[in-house]
């Protein structure tokens, strides 16, 4: 399988009032043509953040201040700027901000959480998702052109478009392929359904609108950020299967960012799990569920309830993540007080390692080098952890 | 009832932002100027000095024309005599047709705008607030009967119903005696502070509205609240949910309301001077409409009093504009947008 | 006096009628009605948890407000030990206020942001009336203790704290005038899978400690598991299970349920191999249920009549297909493919897609409700208890078998 993204060390800071927040703390991940590359983690640990930046939509207040971003674009890698280039790779975080747009669409895409807030409640489903597709068309018929990406949502536009009655920025065939895509999502009526506004959508049908308004431009890599997270379950497993087919047949790369381990566990081939900001542990599905080595995943896996058994989950995971300020952060591994294996070499932080000889599985841990050693033992994470807590 | 959290961002807006800075200064001169209006003023506001008469402002000059008819070569002629009037700094704002200091009148006008802007506010708090809280926490027939009543006084004209209560009820002053004369401080200044009660009443009942829409919009919200719910299932009656979550939590929204209405009531007290309703002489808008005949000779007389109206509407909207900013969370919640 | 459950509810059902305001009115227009809570009938016996689960919307948090008596009730009565809430006398009424309380799902906005941990815990004493100011004061210090937070945390506001430890708060609130039932409204659906497994065990212990009843209701079927004696499952405001827990998990009798339950996805290594058979089709619109049993339009067993022989598959295609007549959508006529149909299935489907041709959506509708109508759609099937209870038309025969009718 040949690499699509390459991301490396990649790190990422928000400033805030009271602060600057360490987001993303160099994290290392790469996803192949096709497969499905599960980000995990809990709320705060910075999996949406790896997702913007990758996109390149962080907000104001993020920057990405250290790693690089290679993407697989032979075109791209082909002309001359300042860009950052390795063989067919692009340093997406060198690309000045009008490539990095032209690429959202055509090569990357993304899939927000609430499909109701995503949408403009004023137009139809069907023009919006048109609107995507013109864009992308506009594009490739001038393909040097970035300025035809953005065109129709400028004010000059807006005001030619609402002034003159006989103007559309949407073409017909546009609308038309609105509606093929509308049909590919499992959408029925796609005809009707297009002149529909979001309103009139339930909460399921208009995340499968999103996810046509994403496949609009044919992109290669698709961020879902929490596709399914505001969905009922039954619909869950509806959207999760739609993405999967969409897969099979487009050879589509997803990055799933989700904080439940069972979809990771249900659509991805290889996970990443997140905690306060770094990677700490980076394996195929099978691996991590089977033969997990980061204590925080062990805990993470042993605090989700199983259906097929009665039992109660024990609170594996005992207080709470650390506050990620600047100020805030230890010097040792940021899991440590939490951690019920931490040894005095967790004073010293981690780096990340191989797990085995194929470094498919690595991990943020010095449980990668050597067993636990209760006498080494740093005297339970949890002592710490109820401190800070009381604090 | 504000919250360490609310001081704080209040704060914060105060110290990044440079208009909330020019409103406070502005309001606080305001202020100052109205509480120590005799201490202040170099003369009596009402004090004529008629050979004084039609002074102007330090930096222009003004001239005073006078017709008279006088016989000349056995005819009677109109003859205009035009006197050039210098500035001087007795009078650093000039005087009015009576010769009355402007700068005094000024000050002077401040207390009455302030006091009217302040109170009748409150009037309109005290009518519009529980009644916007019940509206919207029971919804319903109860909603519609007291919001229904609030649009019918909306549709009324203020100027009208202003007119009929000074019908009904004279002008209704107050004569609050001023601290300044009583303590013997400045003896020869005006004995009193004159509230013009109707006045009050009528900027509360025509502005109550604005408060209660909005107290009603945040009751609704709350009324369902999970802590409401949470209050309601341990026994709460539903006047100790609307006194302590209903009421702490939407304040600060009414707040913001409540200072924007300041500025739109000393407006309103301006219009209502200007046409002679007040019942006290020592106000702008009583001022502006004293010089409105002599707009071509002596500008001032209506120009300084109507820019003094515009300094503190200014300054009241700047302070709501820093409520505004630094209370409402919706403001810097920006979104993340799509593809 | 223990020989009625704790709270009973029979027949409960909860209508709202949305924005019609004095001009409609005059108008002479009626509100579209939803029946969010329809003719619903659960017991909870001392001591026991029972789990409340359906999708969102279902009307599983007005039941549990209903069971509380935090809205009125359009029909049916709700029992507190016995004695029914709406002839409450005004001291019944405090103490039934007293021995109930509810815990909501968002951390956050179930905590008034402008009081403290201690105010909000207190707040109940101070509504009853119980206590001076210095034993509220020491009962917050045990409450926070008994939810294992810390002392310190009494002057606090709510947005200084964790969602985990703002559930703790709400929980602790929940606890101050010692009930015996608290409404357990998603207490855990906001938080992390960490935090999550922190308060579920923090509920079942002090459910051992303080004999406590709890409703827990919940869309997450898996933290059911964990904690409930007894499920029962709702869909579009009606319940269609209700069973001991471990005979629903394992051996569900509702087809809604086992597609629930085949729906949550689990975090296992061989889960990704596992095809879900998922659901079709969204939630109905509660405004507008379906007719017979509500969850015929999405079911996966739905009933062919008796006389007719077809294969589930086909029969679910002619049924998707008379939907999209009823509906005016356009059809997509030659998907249909019954080579293997019986006589008179062909039959019908050929009628009735001639009929469409020459655009009589009526006349094909008819012919194919003639054949292919099903008992699901026209009758709302009975409450049977075999296995244990459920609504559906499948169970019927079992039933019949157990009691000899007919």
């Amino acid at each position: 399988m040949t690499d699509l993204l390459r991301v490396r060390d990649l790190t990422a800071r928000f400033d805030t009032e009271d602060g600057r927040v360490h987001a993303v703390e160099s994290v290392s991940f790469t996803v192949e043509d096709g497969e499905s590359f599960g980000l995990v983690g809990e709320s705060g640990s910075g999996k949406s953040a790896t997702a913007l930046s990758i996109a390149g939509l962080l907000p104001a207040a993020g920057t990405i201040t250290g790693g690089s971003l290679w993407f697989r674009a032979p075109e791209l890698a082909a002309t001359t700027g300042k860009h950052e280039v390795d063989g067919e790779f692009v340093d997406l975080t060198t690309l000045p901000a009008s490539a990095r747009r032209s690429l959202r669409g055509t090569e990357i895409a993304m899939v927000f959480q609430d499909p109701m807030s995503s949408f403009d409640p004023s137009a139809t489903v069907g023009t919006q998702i048109a609107k995507a597709v013109e864009v992308q068309q506009r594009a490739s018929a001038r393909p040097r052109s970035t300025r035809a990406r953005t065109e129709g949502y400028g004010l000059g536009s807006l005001l030619r478009d609402s002034l003159l009655p006989t103007r559309s920025f949407v073409s017909e065939s546009s609308r038309e392929r609105a509606i093929e895509l509308l049909e590919r999502v499992g959408i029925p009526d796609p005809a009707k359904r297009a002149e529909q506004h979001p309103n009139e959508f339930s909460g399921g049908m208009l995340q499968r609108a999103m996810i046509a308004q994403a496949i609009a431009g044919e992109p290669r890599l698709l961020l879902a950020d929490e596709p399914t997270t505001a969905l009922d379950v039954t619909i869950q497993a509806q959207i999760l299967s739609l993405l999967k087919e969409i897969q099979a047949e487009t050879a589509l790369s997803v990055v799933m960012i989700t904080h439940d381990l069972g979809v990771v566990a249900h659509h991805s081939d290889r996970v990443g799990v997140m905690y306060a900001g770094e990677l700490v542990e980076r394996a195929p599905i099978d691996r991590l569920f089977d033969a997990p080595v980061h204590p925080y995943t062990q805990g993470l896996l042993g605090a989700v309830p199983d259906l097929d058994t009665t039992v109660t989950p024990p609170a594996s995971l005992s207080g709470r993540m650390i506050g990620l300020h600047a100020d805030e952060l230890p010097e040792g591994c940021y899991f440590a007080d939490r951690c019920p294996k931490a040894m005095t070499d967790c004073q010293e932080h981690p780096e990340e390692r191989p797990v085995d000889e194929t470094e498919r599985h690595t991990a943020r841990c010095v449980l990668t080098d050597r067993a636990f050693d209760p006498d080494d033992a740093l005297g339970g994470g949890t002592a710490q952890q109820m401190e800070r807590d009381h604090q | 009832m504000i919250t360490p959290r609310t001081r704080r961002a209040l704060r914060r807006t105060l110290r990044r932002q440079l208009l909330p800075k020019l409103g406070v200064v502005m309001f606080g001169l305001l202020v100052v100027g109205a509480l120590c209006a005799p201490v202040l003023t170099p003369h009596d506001p009402t004090t004529q000095q008629l050979d004084e008469k039609l002074r102007p402002p330090i930096g222009f000059s003004g001239q005073t024309e006078q017709t008279s008819s006088q016989l000349v070569d056995g005819e009677v002629k109109t003859v205009t005599e035009t006197t050039t009037v210098s500035a001087t700094w007795t009078y650093p704002l000039g005087t009015d047709a009576l010769g009355r200091d402007m700068l005094s009148r000024v000050l002077y006008g401040a207390r009455t705008s302030l006091l009217v802007g302040i109170l009748g506010t409150a009037v309109a708090a005290i009518i519009g607030v529980p009644t916007g809280l019940i509206a919207g926490y029971y919804g319903g027939r109860i909603d519609d009967a007291l919001m229904r009543s609030g649009d019918v006084m909306l549709a009324f004209p203020s100027l009208v119903l202003a007119v009929a209560l000074v019908g009904l009820f004279g002008t209704a002053t107050v004569r609050i005696p001023d601290p300044w004369v009583v303590l013997g401080i400045t003896p020869s200044m005006p004995s009193h502070v004159v509230l013009p009660g109707t006045v009050v009443l009528v900027v509360g009942l025509v502005n109550w509205v604005w408060l209660a829409r909005i107290a009603r919009g945040e009751a609704m919200g709350l009324a369902n609240a999970p802590y409401v719910l949470a209050a309601r299932s341990v026994g709460a009656s539903d006047r100790y949910i609307i006194r302590h979550h209903v009421l702490p939590n939407a304040l600060t929204p009414i707040l913001v309301m409540a200072t924007i209405q300041v500025a739109t009531i000393v407006l309103l007290e301006s219009a209502l001077a200007f046409l002679g309703f007040t019942g006290t002489t020592l106000s702008w808008g009583f001022d502006v409409s004293q010089g409105r005949d002599l707009l071509s000779t002596a500008w001032w007389v209506t120009t300084i009093p109507g820019f003094a109206i515009v300094f503190a509407v200014f300054a009241v909207n700047l302070i709501g504009d820093w409520f505004r900013d630094a209370l409402d969370p919706g403001i810097d919640a920006g979104g993340g947008g799509g593809p | 006096m223990s020989d009625h459950p704790l709270i009973g509810a029979s027949g409960l059902t909860k209508r709202f009628t949305d924005g019609v305001s004095i001009l409609d009115r005059l108008r002479g227009r009626e509100g579209s009605t939803i029946t969010a809570v329809d003719d619903v009938s659960l017991s909870i016996e001392r001591g026991e948890t029972v789990g409340l689960v359906g999708e969102s919307g279902c009307g599983k948090s007005t039941t549990g407000q209903l069971l509380l008596g935090l809205q009125e009730p359009s029909a049916g009565t709700v029992a507190f030990d016995g004695r029914p809430i709406a002839a409450q006398t005004a001291a019944e009424r405090r103490r039934f206020r007293q021995e109930t309380a509810i815990v909501f799902q968002e951390p956050f906005s179930s905590l008034d942001p402008r009081m403290t941990v201690e105010e909000i815990i207190c707040e109940p004493l101070v509504v009853n009336e119980i206590g001076t100011e210095r034993e509220r004061h020491n009962r917050a210090r045990d409450l926070l203790e008994r939810v294992e937070l810390s002392a310190v945390m009494a002057p606090r506001y709510p947005h200084e704290l964790s969602g985990g430890q703002c559930q703790r708060v709400a929980i602790a609130r929940a606890l101050a005038l010692e009930p015996s039932f608290i409404v357990l409204d998603e207490p855990v659906s906001a938080l992390d899978v960490s935090v999550q497994a922190q308060i579920l065990s923090l509920l079942a212990e002090l459910q051992d400690e303080l004999e406590l009843t709890y409703l827990f209701i919940t869309h997450d079927l898996s933290v059911v598991s964990s904690l409930c004696d007894r499920v029962a499952v709702m869909y579009l405001g009606e319940l269609v299970e209700v069973g001991p827990l471990e005979r629903v998990f394992d051996a569900p009798a509702h087809p809604y349920t086992s597609a629930l339950l085949e729906s949550v996805p689990r975090a296992r290594a061989n889960e990704r191999d596992r095809s879900i058979d998922h659901l079709a089709g969204a939630l109905p619109s509660p405004s507008d249920p379906p007719s017979g049993c509500r969850f015929h339009t999405r079911c996966p067993k739905i009933i062919p009549p008796a006389d007719l022989e077809i294969d589930q598959a086909t029969y679910r295609a002619v049924f998707r297909l008379r939907s999209q007549i009823e509906r005016g959508e356009s059809v997509a006529l030659d998907e249909f493919d019954c080579s293997d149909c019986t006589a008179t299935v062909q039959q019908a489907i050929e009628e009735a897609i001639a009929a469409l041709e020459t655009g009589d959506r009526t006349k094909a509708l008819d012919r194919l409700d003639a054949t292919f109508e099903s008992v699901c759609e026209t009758t709302s099937p009975d409450e049977h208890t075999t296995p244990h209870r459920v609504s559906c038309h499948l169970h019927a025969d079992a039933d019949c078998r157990d009691h000899n009718c007919e």
